[in-house]
């Protein structure tokens, strides 16, 4: 969807409030959104689609302080990603610190442990599991890494939407990468 | 001896990977629920402030047709029979018999004349400041008789 079409429905849900404007713009994006939440709570559909429409209410909510500094699936991506965070931090107790460092303890021992998938071959490389993959990465790099080679963002976007500097988003990119890599390779892709 | 790092072979197989996992998500109902569940958004101030131009702008009209009605309202109907009546008949007439040629001459005749008839500059002076002296003690008069 053009970014032209973009502005000129914000610009009508700002001026008027146009619920019909709003429609059509969660519809050009309704995709990008769901897709990203999916692959973030590891393919749980249902929570993945709640946490989209809290997505867009909160975009309805917040759209005069939408300022085209960035594009407005960039936008719209970023308050998906905080959507996430703060509904991680409803379920889990720990402090944010405490929890990555218990992410990364994990992902050391998934990425020594082999998944049993049946085997080698192109059979267990079609049946690899994209969630399941995605899941033996730490929680900030497999969001740059769909980010980037799911959705197509930039780095300078990936860095707006996680609210990280851009040489950050280019080490979790690197070290994202080369653990799936590793991981797919271990267990039969490619 | 440890083989260097080559990023090219893992861009090369994330990228197969991700192509074959490719996902198309239908709306499906999702977008009609989102619009359904929006909750009142807070009016910015244009939004909240648009009947505010709406008053403003009807009172300025209210204001101009009253100021009308104010001037013409000590005898409207009066100043329509004695006035506005009679000097659109005459007005009619006149020009139904008006001599054309004779009309075109003596315009012709007014400007060339015309330096000789205007007010002098201190002459003119003087007609303003009588007329902003004169206008509101007209005002003031046809305030009183209302």
């Amino acid at each position: 969807m053009s970014r032209l079409s973009d502005i000129t429905l914000i610009a009508q849900v700002i001026a008027t409030g146009s619920h019909r404007a709003f429609g059509q713009l969660v519809e050009n994006h309704q995709e990008v959104v769901r897709r990203f939440l999916r692959r973030l709570t590891s393919g749980d559909v249902m929570l993945a689609d709640d946490l989209a429409q809290e997505t867009f209410i909160r975009a309805w909510q917040g759209i005069g302080g939408f300022r085209q500094l960035s594009g407005f699936e960039t936008w719209l991506l970023r308050i998906a990603y905080h959507v996430f965070l703060d509904e991680a931090r409803k379920r889990s107790p720990l402090p944010t610190s405490a929890k990555e460092e218990e992410l990364l303890a994990g992902s050391e021992q998934a990425e020594m442990q082999l998944l049993p998938l049946g085997g080698g071959g192109e059979g267990a490389s079609l049946s690899m599991d994209l969630d399941q993959a995605l899941a033996s990465l730490v929680e900030i790099e497999r969001t740059c890494v769909v980010l980037q080679c799911v959705e197509g963002q930039s780095i300078r976007e990936i860095a707006q939407i996680t609210r990280l500097n851009e040489n950050t988003v280019k080490s979790h990119l690197l070290r994202g990468k080369k653990n799936l890599a590793n991981y797919l390779r271990k267990n039969g892709y490619g | 001896m440890k083989e260097p790092y080559n990023i090219k072979d893992d861009e090369a197989l994330l990228k197969s990977f991700f192509s074959e996992h490719a996902e198309h998500i239908a709306d499906n109902g999702f977008t009609e629920r989102v619009v359904w569940a929006l909750p009142q958004r807070e009016a910015d101030w244009l939004t909240a402030n648009l009947h505010l131009r709406y008053w403003s702008i009807g009172l300025n009209v209210a204001a101009v047709i009253g100021g009308f009605i104010l001037l013409f309202s000590l005898d409207f109907f009066g100043a329509m029979r004695t006035f506005l009546i009679p000097a659109a008949e005459r007005l009619l007439v006149t020009l139904m018999t008006l001599d054309w040629d004779a009309l075109l001459v003596r315009t012709m005749l007014f400007i060339h004349h015309l330096p000789e008839v205007l007010p002098s500059p201190l002459q003119l002076s003087a007609i303003v400041l009588a007329s902003l002296i004169l206008l509101p003690l007209c005002i003031q008069k046809i305030v009183k008789e209302v």
